[in-house]
């Protein structure tokens, strides 16, 4: 009986999670393309600090963002509004640009040169273009492997050292 | 046996939801742990960051929230009662986040530092999982001793 019940209790469990995630995560996909994007629309409104673009989310992003601001990445946005529509793009660029350090600077300016609504040139299109990929933070292939070698020499070593007891 | 058969399931269960909430909340504690490393990552979503130009994005399993998942058929105690198994598993989850946390942000330092990715952050993601196995043998067979 005690059993059934912490059954149930799991099951209800799953339910509340299942609940909980339809009920948080809607209908919005997870890429981070657009997350990106409107971040990026967010922060020429607010200047070039890159202190929104968060959308709110974070409290630590404007430290971050005002921290990193003077590097190289402003100057190329500065070199790219030349070129460029507006300058709230090219602060948007370089807003987005801040924290990313001097690399990224001409793919950032290239990219305000193909928008002239210079907002919707994004983050996440420069820094995609930067980058060629994202990277994610989770494990790989390399994280399981190293994982089973590690547990494959545990387990050798805990028998061995089993069969020498048992001696 | 039954248990171990148990954890692909528990860990599938696990990768059916997004975990927005906890990807930001992971996110966000790395991201400040890093910046008392000096590593400062700037947001673009809730579980993307960017640093020097690369984009970061936190998945599932950078919660460890498949390894608490995979934990719950090895690690629930019938004995015990459903309450005192739901402090346990709760405990164990700040302890995982934590954990996680460190791990990210040992990572991001060793990767600061010079170390390439597959070192600083696969290598590592890999040894993480396996204290945590190593934890989860100790504590089945303490629970057992008991």
């Amino acid at each position: 009986m005690k059993r059934i019940l912490q059954i149930l209790a799991l099951v209800l469990l799953a339910g509340a999670f299942v609940i909980a995630q339809t009920g948080s995560t809607g209908s919005s996909t997870s890429s981070s393309g657009t997350q990106g994007s409107s971040a990026q629309q967010s922060s020429p409104s607010s200047g070039s600090s890159g202190s929104g673009s968060t959308g709110g989310s974070s409290s630590g992003s404007g430290s971050m963002g005002s921290s990193s601001s003077g590097s190289g990445s402003m100057g190329s946005s500065s070199g790219q509004s030349t070129s460029g529509q507006d300058q709230s793009g090219s602060s948007s660029q370089g807003s987005s640009g801040s924290s990313m350090g001097g690399t990224t600077g001409s793919s950032g300016s290239g990219n305000a040169t193909n928008g002239s609504g210079a907002n919707n040139t994004s983050a996440s299109q420069s820094s995609g273009s930067q980058q060629g990929q994202g990277t994610s933070k989770g494990g790989g292939t390399i994280a399981l492997g190293v994982f089973l070698g590690l547990t494959g020499v545990w387990v050798a070593t805990r028998r061995k050292r089993n069969a020498l007891r048992s001696f | 046996m039954v248990r171990f058969a148990l954890v692909p399931l528990a860990v599938a269960i696990c990768y059916c939801f997004e975990w927005r909430q906890l990807r930001f909340l992971t996110s966000e504690a790395n991201l400040r742990l890093d910046l008392l490393a000096g590593i400062s990552l700037q947001r673009l979503s809730y579980d993307t960051v960017t640093w020097r130009g690369a984009l970061y994005r936190y998945e599932n399993a950078c919660t460890f929230v498949d390894v608490w998942f995979g934990c719950l058929p090895l690690l629930w105690h019938w004995g015990r009662g459903l309450i005192k198994n739901m402090l346990f598993f709760s405990g164990m989850a700040l302890a995982l986040f934590a954990f996680n946390v460190f791990r990210l942000s040992l990572s991001d330092s060793l990767f600061a530092a010079g170390l390439p990715w597959n070192v600083a952050h696969n290598v590592i993601s890999g040894l993480a999982y396996f204290l945590v196995w190593v934890w989860v043998w100790r504590h089945r067979a303490y629970s057992a001793a008991i």
